[in-house]
Order: C-alpha cells, then sequence, then structure tokens
C-alpha cells in the first residue's frame, strides 16, 4: 500500500455530541451531516414482521421514519455521546456508534477492486477516557469482516483537529458542539492536565428559547426540539453587554422585532414586545450565571449542573472567558500570553451572526469573548472564529490524515499514528 | 432541476524536491492572484491552502468559485500557472445533487453505474476515473493532469460536465 493510495482514500467522522459528520477526502469542504444517535426497533411486533423490518438498529437518514410513539422513542432512541463520553458498559450506545461507523463507511466505500480500504481518522472528544479509543479501534477491526471498510485507522481528540485545521500549533482551542464545551490549551499536543470541560452547549440555548417561547404564547411548539433549535437559530442574539442590548431594544423596539416562518407549515413566530428576549439566548451560552436568568431557573427551568462523568468534571455555570482563564492558568506562565493570543472558537454552538441594523450591540461570537476577557484584566487577546465552525473538527481530520504518513505506525504513548488493519 | 453543488480539490505534486504553499503562492501571485493569508484570489476564483505533506513533496488546495463551477479558459490557465511548479495534478471534482437519483444522472451520461460503482473512461487521452455514491447524492470526477496532456481539460469539460452544469439530465 503507498502513500499515494492513503492521501486518495483518507476518511473523517467527527463523533460529535448531537451530530455524526463524516465523509471523504475527495468530497469537498463540507462533510454529510446525520445525527449521533440510533433507535432500537421491536423485531417482535406484528408489524416489524408485516413490513419486513430486519435490523436491529436504525441509524441515519431514515432513521425517523421508523419512530413510533413518544414513550417508545424515549425508550429506544439511544444518543451515544450526550457529554462526548460513552461509558465502557453502556453496549447499547456502543452499538449506535459501531452502526453510525458503518453506516458512514458504507455510504462512501466504491465497489471497486483496487478499493482496500480507508485511512479513516475519527475524532473524539478531548476529555474521552483510553478505553473509548481502545472501544472505537475494536469496531474498526469488527467492521472488517464483510469487506475491507478500514485499511488504518487513528483518533485525534476534536480540538487537536480544529488546531491542525487552522495550522496554528500554540492556541487555546474551545470546542461547543451540541452537549458540551471543551476549552482546550494547546502547545503542539494538546495539554491534557489543563482542558476544561463544560456542561452545556448548544442545547442549553435551545432550553431557554423553549422558556421563551413558552412565555410569549408558542407554548404548543416550545415542545418540539428540532423546531425550538431552528427557532433559536433564527432569532438568537449574542449582546455585547447584556444591560446595554435590553436598553436599545427597549428604546427601539422595531429593530429588534422579527417575525419568523417555519417553512412548510403555517406556524408564524413573533415574538412582539418581547422581542427584547432574543438577546438572553446569545448570552446563556456565554454566561448562564447572569442574574437575569434566576428568574428562569425559579421558574423550573433546569440549570447546567456540574457532573463527574468517569474521571472528568464538567462544570455548569461557569461562563465562557472564566473557563478560558481556568484553563490557560493551569498552564506554564510563559506559555500563557501565546495561549490568549490566539483563541480558536469552532463547534456549531458558535454560529452567531451579528445583523448590520444592530451593529455594536449584537457582536459575533469572537467579539464577546473579547469583551468578556477585557472585563476580567485580559487584553491582547486575539479569538477568532473558525471558518464555518460546524466542519472544522472533520476537516481537520482530513488535513491530518493527508499529511501523517501511511507507514507511520499508531503508539499509545503519544496516541498518534496509523493503526493498521491489513 | 436543482443545479448540483461543486467542490474540486487539487493535489499538486513537486518532482524530487519539496514544493510548498509559499513557492506556489508567489507563483499565483505574480500572475496577478491576491493573497491573503491562506489564500489567493483572483476574479471569480478563490484557492484556499489545505495542507502539505511532510515530505513536502505534494500539498492540497480548495478551489471555488463565485459562480458556481469555473469558466473553462480561466481552469485552464490556473492549471498552466500551476503546472510550471508542479509535475503534476490530481484534480478531484465532487458534484452534490439535491433531490436527485443519482444513478439517474450517471446514466444520462453514459455510465451506466450502479451504486457505489467506479468507472474508468478515457477522455483526451487521459483516464478518469468516475464515482457514484447515491446514498448521498455525489458524484466524484477524478483524473491526472500534468504539463503535457492540459488540453485534456477542454474535452472533460465539453464531454461530461456539460450535461451536468446545463441541466441536460433530468430527474427521471
Amino acid at each position: 500500500m503507498s502513500e499515494e493510495y492513503k492521501r486518495s482514500h483518507v476518511f473523517g467522522i467527527d463523533y460529535g455530541t448531537s451530530d455524526f459528520k463524516y465523509g471523504p477526502i475527495t468530497i469537498g469542504e463540507v462533510p454529510e451531516v446525520t445525527e449521533n444517535r440510533g433507535y432500537f426497533t421491536e423485531k417482535s411486533s406484528i408489524m416489524s414482521r408485516v413490513m419486513g423490518v430486519s435490523r436491529d438498529i436504525v441509524v441515519g437518514k431514515e432513521l425517523p421514519l421508523f419512530l413510533e410513539s413518544r414513550e417508545d422513542v424515549a425508550e429506544r432512541l439511544v444518543y451515544p455521546m450526550r457529554n462526548g463520553i460513552v461509558e465502557r458498559n453502556d453496549v447499547k450506545a456502543w452499538q449506535v456508534t459501531k452502526e453510525l461507523t458503518r453506516y458512514a463507511l458504507e455510504n462512501f466505500a466504491p465497489s471497486d477492486p483496487d478499493f482496500r480500504g480507508f485511512y479513516v481518522v475519527a475524532s473524539l472528544a478531548v476529555v474521552a477516557p483510553r478505553y473509548m479509543y481502545e472501544q472505537l479501534f475494536d469496531i474498526f477491526g469488527e467492521l472488517n469482516t464483510e469487506r475491507m471498510l478500514v485499511r488504518a485507522a487513528t483518533i485525534i481528540p476534536q480540538p487537536l483537529a480544529v488546531a491542525i485545521a487552522h495550522k496554528i500549533p500554540t492556541c487555546v482551542v474551545v470546542e461547543s458542539g451540541h452537549g458540551n464545551t471543551q476549552v482546550c490549551p494547546i502547545s503542539m499536543y494538546p495539554i491534557r492536565n489543563a482542558v476544561l470541560a463544560l456542561n452545556r452547549g448548544g442545547s442549553a440555548a435551545n432550553v431557554l428559547t423553549s422558556e421563551i417561547l413558552k412565555d410569549t404564547g408558542y407554548g404548543d411548539l416550545a415542545k418540539e426540539e428540532k423546531l425550538v433549535r431552528r427557532v433559536k437559530e433564527q432569532i438568537g442574539l449574542l449582546p455585547r453587554r447584556l444591560e446595554e442590548a435590553i436598553d436599545f431594544a427597549r428604546r427601539n423596539p422595531d429593530k429588534v422585532k422579527r417575525e419568523i416562518r417555519i417553512e412548510g407549515t403555517r406556524i408564524k413566530i413573533d415574538l412582539g414586545d418581547e422581542s427584547w428576549t432574543r438577546f438572553l439566548i446569545g448570552e446563556y451560552v456565554f454566561n448562564p450565571g447572569h442574574e437575569i436568568f434566576q428568574s428562569y431557573f425559579k421558574r423550573g427551568m433546569p440549570r447546567p449542573s456540574d457532573v463527574k462523568i468517569g474521571d472528568t468534571y464538567f462544570y455548569g455555570m461557569t461562563d465562557m472567558a472564566e473557563a478560558i482563564i481556568q484553563a490557560v492558568e493551569r498552564c506554564s506562565i510563559e506559555l500563557q500570553p501565546h495561549l490568549y493570543s490566539k483563541i480558536i472558537l469552532s463547534g456549531g454552538n458558535f454560529n452567531w451572526s451579528a445583523p448590520r441594523e444592530l451593529e455594536g450591540v449584537a457582536v459575533t461570537p469572537d467579539e464577546k469573548i473579547r469583551v468578556m476577557l477585557k472585563e476580567k484584566g485580559i487584553e491582547n487577546i486575539q479569538a477568532t472564529v473558525a471558518r464555518e465552525p460546524t466542519y472544522s473538527v472533520w476537516r481537520g481530520c482530513i488535513v491530518y490524515g493527508y499529511a501523517v504518513p501511511y507507514d507511520f505506525k499508531w503508539r499509545w504513548e503519544r496516541m498518534e499514528g496509523w493503526l493498521n488493519y491489513a | 432541476m436543482d443545479k448540483p453543488v461543486s467542490n474540486i480539490k487539487l493535489a499538486c505534486r513537486f518532482y524530487q524536491e519539496p514544493g510548498g504553499w509559499e513557492r506556489v503562492s508567489l507563483n499565483l501571485s505574480s500572475n496577478g492572484w491576491i493573497k491573503i493569508g491562506r489564500r489567493v484570489v483572483k476574479d471569480e476564483l478563490e484557492i484556499e491552502y489545505a495542507v502539505e505533506s511532510i515530505d513536502g513533496l505534494e500539498i492540497l488546495l480548495s478551489l471555488k468559485s463565485r459562480v458556481g463551477f469555473p469558466n473553462v479558459e480561466m481552469f485552464k490557465k490556473l492549471l498552466e500557472c500551476l503546472l510550471t511548479d508542479c509535475w503534476y495534478i490530481d484534480i478531484y471534482y465532487c458534484f452534490s445533487f439535491r433531490n436527485i437519483n443519482v444513478e439517474n444522472v450517471a446514466k444520462e451520461l453514459g455510465l451506466h453505474l450502479n451504486s457505489n460503482e467506479v468507472k474508468r473512461l478515457k477522455l483526451g487521452g487521459s483516464e478518469i476515473l468516475v464515482e457514484t455514491y447515491p446514498s448521498v447524492g455525489k458524484i466524484v470526477v477524478s483524473h491526472r493532469v500534468g504539463s503535457r496532456d492540459i488540453g485534456c481539460i477542454e474535452k472533460i469539460y465539453s464531454k461530461l460536465f456539460r450535461k451536468i452544469l446545463i441541466n441536460e439530465v433530468s430527474q427521471h
């Protein structure tokens, strides 16, 4: 097998907390995306037999076709990586992970005699323990029993993939997805002792959006998670400073007001006089500890809690700037200014835009981080949002797979190289 | 029919000694391209540098066009410029189709491909690899070009891509 073969058969997989992104090097800049979940079918039911459903687990784009009642969904729909970590003995979660991996590879495995398997670069949360690496390597091996899908594989932490995609060897990567946020200082390799994980991501903002919808008379819609997510993406705003933004919204209600329509339905959403709450959605992602959110917590909205999963603590309420400071301050003093000077914001939870008519009031995530860090006495920082932040981990996987020579063998002590299955 | 979204990757190979992005971007700059960090732009085209192999003998570039798919003349000029530095270039064109049966598209292009099949064609003296991935609605076309066979680009455009790009293929 040659270097040339490897370069044209690199395959990236980003095991995100909500979305699973995958695809080979040849497909360009945007991977395929499906939800990181699987549905365990009820094979014994008479309808399953009549309809010819023979699979135990359904994953991928056709999954919604198999969903049954809400009670069944709660029991049989498994999201294996809600926090980025799969428990060692969580059999169902590992089954789903295996099926999704198979689904991704089979979608792109060419039926060509010259095909000898992909060089797979998988990416896991930086807090993923070693047993997750071992189990994933086992899965790649098991998938080769029927045909060679995986020629060789390697696994890299998601923040490192982002740094690789941007070719920045010394930086802080803040990777914020649906279920968690990882703050990871990098100096050639991730500085694992300095990593800080937050138990919140885009899903926390969905919860708040749902409360806002209830308060404005759309309680019936607030139960539909997908719809709430779409509403969040369309109306959510990130304020430079929350108090100033609310004041602006109350003085200029027409500038903040926005009606949205849900495509393919008759649904229209207009927050009316409560349009100032659009700013709360963005603020909550960055700073859920702001006193304005106390009223929501008092009315029963769940507060992002501190949890311990495996050996890792995920903090719920730490604000984004504080999380960066805590992570950086665990590194050597000499390194700290270099880390502050390159902060990369990546992941779907940093997809916030600032409309021109709200310039100076609503900001982009890099500007928000700059403002928050400045208020805490950190200056001379350079924060950038990754281009299309949702896909930057997958792109990093592709870049890494392309660059690492095909004969560079996997080493557990450094966690790098290819584990060969040929 | 929806127009397909296209993505082009260029794997530029250097002869025996490492080349690198600096060399390539310098060459492009002297041919009217404007360098902005890891990107160079000219008219409707934008090239983004993705990665360099560890031995320095190959770099991977992404090519985007503001008008969807690059004009054949501009694309040819770009390749000629790159080939003053490079030994050869492997070009990967990925077409993504929404709501279209890719097998039908392939069939109408005269390829008669089944699921995830790979076909090797000869066009303008070059071997063209065509791969179809119906479950994800994609067709990947790839071929190698050196300075002596640059003329194949026009043939590939007129015989293969024209049908896709001017919507000659139908949905059924």
